[in-house]
Parts: structure tokens; sequence; C-alpha cells
């Protein structure tokens, strides 16, 4: 029971921690389960969204010459599909987990710039309401999610479509880069005393990965960005041959980007599945340095196979084979990573549960995916199929296999943490299986579909070219995986009031979210957690000697807002770190940020230039109140 | 009184995280302009003049002085660090200010320079030219808001609170910024002025 001092400990870090209730603390929490909850919340309607999108082709497509969406539409629909399954659901939403759980699972009160935290989530919200703004003015991007030039050029795409494209992915980058700055230093600094590199949970390695990847990769789409608009709203010139520009370019620059950027998206949704699988399978994941290293080769390959989008531009042979080459590499760490999780299931008493559904999902499709995608890497096949549905069936199943599984496990996973209460097993099982049996019903057809000759990116067929049934069949499968999806979105809206409560573990698990309460506290755990193995949460003497440190007032740091810093190698303390509390800034500067936009893409400069004025101002305000104020 | 570290270690003063995320800032601004870099060479080696006929070859001289100007600052950043790690707000103030008037003058040189070169072939002429303004104007903003960061920081700690930890934090990620951008500095000198050696 609780003694005097740890009860005094407990309500004076509660009165420190402790946001003001109310609409204003609303705009200017920094408390990252909060922004991890809006990050989730956003990127979920984003993808219904999208899926709405895809939903509308789907139903232009079901039967031969239809007349439900024109060519004009449909384009826009693809490329908005892709540009926010990519750039506003998946990532974010990955994101939204990582915000969450990563001060958690390693011990942490909060992410190491709170206040860079909210400001990610405010440019992220507001650059998705900019670029979705174009459909009011109906010039949605309208040139694909890799936007290729000379289609992208204004000659051939005079409205604001391109305009659009570029500006709000910039302004997306921003939140990304900083989102990806504030894990790295988070994970490398604020990890719980003990906590070494090697026993960093997968899911953060994942996340590591990720943001060491979004770093080096996104300034490549920047650029291509900065350049395209530049050519566009100014008439300079990179990309246009009549001025010793060069359309290749912009592929090379969006690939670069773009390949990692596929990693970007898988590595912390397996991340996820390393996370899962050892909680279910009842015991360690087997393989675990060679798990951690096949994660972070992955992200390191993945920078050096991007041609391999561009086998069918005529670039030289050798070039061709050294990408092939490069690309078939993934392979070995992909393989690793699959039989480690293989080996972990068959050496231990699994438990089927609805996380563990979706994760087995996503080892089925995710091998489907694979194995399309060596295929890819043999240069002959590649031409042949480029351009066709085949290629659309791949990367659905490498990208809904491989992140909108995991995704949905986490999303089962995780749901008792943040709401204290269990979601429904029945209907999350019938969901699961709508959800499996609808995705390959609409994408494995895509496969025949592409090796019968079907182009993508058509917006009609005339009948009798050997697709008919294919397509019905998609169409069918698309329903079918939205039915399920809405399964999934009825019983969490359900469970958030009516769950069973869940309590601290449910699942038994082997990371340290799972050892403070369910939803946790402002300032997550009472006393630091002092860390001996990679699997603290199994560590029962250890969790236990938390909570007489509470008592004993140890690493309880109940003075301020404060956490500790470790060294980042082996987790030993250097120092206490007070973190800054509620700000108005990061939605201010969000706010400048959105002005200035505006005004690059509708031209107006000296707004702009005000715009400019604004950001400033925002970022003097930003540091008026420092840290222990 | 709460007992903070009740795990025996000597409590050591590690870089400060603002440091650790001007570090993964630089990071990634080292990426772009090494794509912008990487698209100026791209671009070059598939010309077959360059720069192209009637655009004159670039400047020389007056840009190598300013940017050798602009590496002297790195000195100033120095001092600004070594001084504010010791607390010796005046000396971190001069430091300062020392590293903003070098890299203003390398600003407004830089600018004069280009708007002359701007009269001669103008960015919208070629890509030759495009590139060329592109990458200079980059690196040219990225000093501005250098200065204005540093400005900002002096006014505080001329201000009402002195030297507090906070400031010596932005102090001494300011001064990792500024030893990046005169690296930057002298590949994008390098880079722009080597059709003309």
């Amino acid at each position: 029971m609780a003694t005097v001092i740890g009860r005094r400990e407990l309500e004076q870090l509660e009165s420190t921690w402790a946001e003001e209730r109310g609409l204003k603390t609303f705009f200017t929490t920094v408390d990252h389960k909060k922004i991890g909850k809006r990050y989730l919340v956003t990127s979920f309607a984003f993808f219904i969204a999208a899926g709405l999108e895809a939903l509308a082709m789907r139903t232009q497509l079901a039967v031969p010459d239809a007349g439900v969406i024109g060519p004009k539409v449909y384009n826009e629909l693809f490329s908005m599909h892709g540009v926010t399954m990519i750039f506003f659901f998946i990532t974010p939403m990955l994101n939204g987990f990582g915000n969450y759980i990563v001060p958690l699972q390693i011990g942490a009160r909060d992410m190491a710039f709170p206040r860079m935290n909210a400001l990610s989530y405010w440019i992220y919200l507001a650059s998705g309401l900019f670029m979705y703004s174009s459909f009011l003015l109906g010039e949605a991007p309208n040139d694909g999610w890799f936007n290729y030039v000379p289609l992208a050029e204004k000659f051939f795409t005079p409205g604001l479509n391109i305009d659009y494209y570029n500006l709000g992915l910039l302004f997306l980058t921003m939140s990304s880069t900083v989102g990806a700055t504030n894990f790295l230093v988070t994970i490398f600094k604020l990890r719980a005393p003990g906590m070494s590199l090697n026993r960093i949970p997968l899911f953060c390695w994942g996340i590591l990965a990720q943001s060491f990847s979004l770093i080096f990769a996104l300034p490549a789409l920047s650029t291509a960005n900065i350049f395209l608009e530049l050519q566009r709203k100014l008439g300079f010139h990179f990309f246009d041959r009549s001025h010793g520009g060069d359309s290749l370019l912009w592929q090379h620059l969006f690939w670069i980007f773009g390949h990692p950027d596929v990693y970007i998206i898988f590595l912390p949704a397996i991340g996820i599945v390393s996370t899962i699988v050892p909680v279910f399978a009842r015991r360690a994941l087997v393989a675990r340095e060679w798990m951690v290293l096949a994660t972070v080769t992955t992200a390191f390959i993945g920078f050096g196979v991007w041609v391999h989008h561009m086998f069918a531009t005529g670039l030289s042979n050798v070039t061709y084979v050294f990408y092939a080459a490069a690309s078939m590499m993934i392979v070995i760490p992909s393989g690793v990573q699959i039989f480690g999780w293989l080996a972990t299931i068959l050496k231990g008493r699994p438990v089927i549960r609805s996380p563990f559904l979706y994760v087995l999902g996503f080892i089925v499709t995710f091998v489907i995916g694979g194995v399309t995608g060596v295929m890819f890497a043999a240069i002959p096949f590649d031409q042949q199929t480029t351009d066709s549905f085949f290629v659309v069936a791949h990367f659905h199943y490498v990208l809904f296999g491989g992140a909108v599984f995991p995704i949905f496990a986490a999303i089962h996973y995780w749901f008792p943490k943040i709401t204290g209460r269990m979601l429904d097993e029945r209907l999350a099982t019938w969901s699961f299986w709508l959800f499996f049996i609808g995705f390959n019903l609409t994408f494995f057809p895509m496969h025949l579909m592409g090796l019968e000759g079907m182009p993508r990116r058509v917006y009609t067929y005339h009948p009798g070219l050997g697709w008919d049934v294919y397509n019905l069949l998609s169409t069918i499968g698309a329903f079918t995986l939205a039915v399920g999806i809405l399964g999934t979105i009825v019983n969490v809206v359900w469970s958030r009031r009516s769950g069973a409560v869940a309590g601290d573990d449910p699942w038994g698990a082997n990371t340290l979210e799972w050892a403070t309460s369910s939803p946790p506290p402002e300032f997550n755990f009472a006393a630091i957690p002092v860390v001996h193995s990679e699997d603290p949460n199994w560590d029962r003497e250890d969790r236990l000697e938390d909570a007489r440190r509470i008592e004993r007032a140890e690493l309880t740091l109940s003075e301020g807002h404060e956490t500790i810093g470790t060294d980042w190698l082996d987790g030993n303390i250097e120092e206490i770190h007070e973190s800054p509390s509620e700000s108005p800034w990061p939605l201010m500067l969000a706010l400048a940020l959105t002005w200035l936009f505006v005004a690059l893409l509708s031209g107006h400069w000296v707004f702009a230039g005000i715009g400019l004025g604004l950001v400033a101002v925002a970022l003097g305000g930003w540091h008026l109140k420092e840290p222990g104020e | 009184m709460s007992q903070p570290l009740a795990v025996p270690v000597a409590l050591q003063r590690g870089r400060p995280l603002a440091w650790w995320g001007m570090l993964m800032l630089i990071a990634t601004e080292a990426v772009l302009f090494g794509s912008m870099i990487g698209s100026y060479f791209y671009i070059r080696f598939k010309a077959v003049h360059w720069p192209p006929p009637g655009v004159p070859e670039p400047k020389v001289l007056v840009p190598t002085l300013l940017t050798l100007v602009l590496l002297l600052s790195s000195g100033g950043a120095a001092l600004a660090q070594w001084a504010a790690r010791r607390g010796v707000a005046n000396r971190a103030a001069l430091g300062l200010a020392v590293t903003a008037a070098l890299a203003a003058i390398y600003a407004v040189g830089t600018t004069a320079t280009l708007v002359g070169e701007w009269h001669d072939a103008a960015a919208t002429r070629d890509a030759y030219d495009s590139l060329f303004f592109t990458l200079q104007g980059a690196h040219v903003a990225h000093v501005a808001v250098g200065v204005l960061a540093n400005l900002y920081l002096l006014a505080k700690i001329e201000g009402r609170r002195g030297l507090t930890q906070y400031r010596v934090n932005g102090v001494w990620a300011m001064s990792l910024y500024w030893h990046f951008v005169n690296a930057l500095a002298v590949l994008v000198l390098l880079t722009t002025i080597s059709p003309a050696l």
C-alpha cells in the first residue's frame, strides 16, 4: 500500500503534469499521447477519404464502358488516392502509433521536443486540408502520385492541380522532417536507464529506421518539387529539353525518394509485427539481433534500388543490371524477418487473438507481394508488365499487405492501452475475415488483368478483351473489404465506451507501455523504469522494484516537467531534462505556414512575403516562454 | 525532497537535445543541397556547352572572397559556443555578433553579385542559369536565416534574464548550424564556379 512519501510523490506528479481542461488546452497541448491520438484519428479520416476514392474507381471499372466517372475526375481520383494513402494515411498513422507508444516503450515521459511534436501534427493537418481543398476548385492533382514531367509541366497541365501537388507535399514534408527528428532524438537520448541500444524495442527500431530514411530521402522529393514549382510559376528550366533541362531528372529525384519511401512505410509496420508476434507466440522473438539488423539493412539497401522503377526509360543495360541485382538483395533481409517470425510462432505456444490474426494475414499477403516484387527485378519481365494492372496488384500486396494489415493489427493490439477498454473479439474476428477475403478478392485478379494486358490508369475499357470477369470480381472484393473496415470502425466506436475494461496488461506483453495503467497518466510512469533485459515487462522483479522506488521517491522526478536523459549507446543516465509544457506557438506557426503556402499557390508574392514575416514572428514567439519558467 | 538519481552514476552533462535536433536538421539539409548539386552535374554532363552559348562564365574572384569572409564566421560561432557553455554572457554575445556581421557581409555581397549576374543572364533563360541561381539562392537563404537566429539570440542574451540554460543550448545548436552552412558554402562555391576553372 502506498506510503506517505509515495502518495505525496504521485500527487505532486499529477499536479505538475496535469494540463488545464478546456478549449484552450485543445490548441496548446504538447502531451505526446493526445497528439498521438490526433494523428491516429486524422490519418484514419484520410484513409476513409482515399478508400472512398478507390471505391468510386472500382465502381467505374466494375463493368466495361461504364459511365459513372469521366476521365478527368478519374485522373484526379487515382492521383489523390495514391497521394493520400502514402503521404496522408500510412506514414502519419504509423507516426500516430509512434507518438503514442514510443515514449512509453522506452520509459520516457514525453518526446524530446514536445512543442515540435505539436507542430508536426498541426502542419500535417494543415497540409492535408490544403491538398484536399483542391477538390473544391475542381483542380486536384491529376498526374499520378509520382507526377511525371513533361505531363506535369505547365504547358500540358495548366491548372493549379500540380501546384497543389508540389506545394502540398513541400508543406507536408516539413511535418515529416520535424517528426522524424523528434523520434530520432527521443529514441537516442531519452531511453530508460539500462535500455542499451540492443534492448530498444523492435517497434522503436522500426520508427528509428523509418526516421533515418525520412531524413535522408525526403530532400530529394523536396528538390524535385521546388524545381518543378519554380519551373511552373517563375519560368525556370529544369525538366524541359527545349531549354537544356532533362525530363528524366524528375524520375531520378522522385524515385531516390520514392523507393526509400516504400521502406518508410514498411519498416515501422514490420516493427509492429515484431512487437506483436512474441506476445501472442508467448516467447521471446527468435534471432532478435538478426531482426534488428534486417530492419536497418533494408532501410540502407532501400536507397540503392530506385532505378528499378525506371526499367522502361531506356537507360543503359549496365545501369539496369546493377539496380536489378541491388533490388534482389532486398530479399535477404526480408527473408530473415519472415523466417524470424515463423520460427517464433513455431517455437512458441501461439494464442490466436484479433491482433495476431492481422499479423498472420500480413505474413501471407506480404509473401505473395514479395514474390511478385522479385519478379520485377527480372528486367524483361518488368518491361513487359510495366504500367499494367500487374504492377497495381504487386504494390497493393506489399503496401496494403505490408503496412495496412500491421496497422490494423496495431489498432487491435494497442486499443486497450489507449482507451482502457477491449475491442469486441467476435466482431473483430468477423471484420478480419471480411478484410482478408475482400483484400485478396480485390487485388489478386489484378495480377491476371495485368498479365492479360490491361493498362493501369485507364478510366474504362471495352468488353471482350478478357478483363470483364476479373474487374467485376475486383469490385466485389473492394466492397467486401470496405464492409470489413466498417466493422472495425463500428467496433472501435462501440468499444471505446462499452468494451470490457482492459487493465494494465491484457496481453501479458513484454514491453514497457504495458507496465503503466491503461490509459497511462499524463506523466506516463510515476518512477522512471530501470531496465535489465530486452523484454522488460516480463521481468517481474524489476517492475516491482519500480513500484518500490515510488515509495522511496527515487527516479520520480516530481519537481517539474522532467524526464531522464541517457547516453545513446548504453542507456546510462546523463542528466535530467526539463521539458516544455503547453504552448500556443506550434499552432500559430502552422497557421503562418498555411498563409505562406496559400499565397504561394495563388501567386500573390506580397502576401507570401507577409507570410514569411508571420513565420518569423511565430518562431520568435515560440521561445518567449522557456521550459521551467 | 525527491532523490532523482538513486542509480549510482556520475551526473555528466552531455550535448543538449537542441544540438542533436540541429544535427538531424543538418543531415536533411545536407541531402537537400546534395540533390541540388547532383542535379547540377546531372544536367551538366548531358549538356554540350556549359555554360550554354551566350551566357558569360561565372565570376570567380568576388564569390571566393565573400566565401572566405563567411568562413571566418565559424570562429565567431566557436567563440560563442565556448563562452556560452562557460556562462560568459558578454563573450557569447560578442561571438554571436561577429558571426552575424560576417555572414551578413556574405549575404549582402552575394545577393549583389547575383543581381548583377541575373542582369546578364536571368534564371529563366536556360537550365544552366536556373541551377546556378537556385543553388546560390538557397544557400544565401540559409545564411540569412542564420543571421536572424543569431540576432534573436543576441537580443535574448542582452535582455532581462541573460544567459539561461535554454539559451546556452540555443547558442550551442546555432554554432553547429554555422559550421554546416560554411562547409556548404565551399561546396556551393566550387560547384557554381566550376565552369570557369
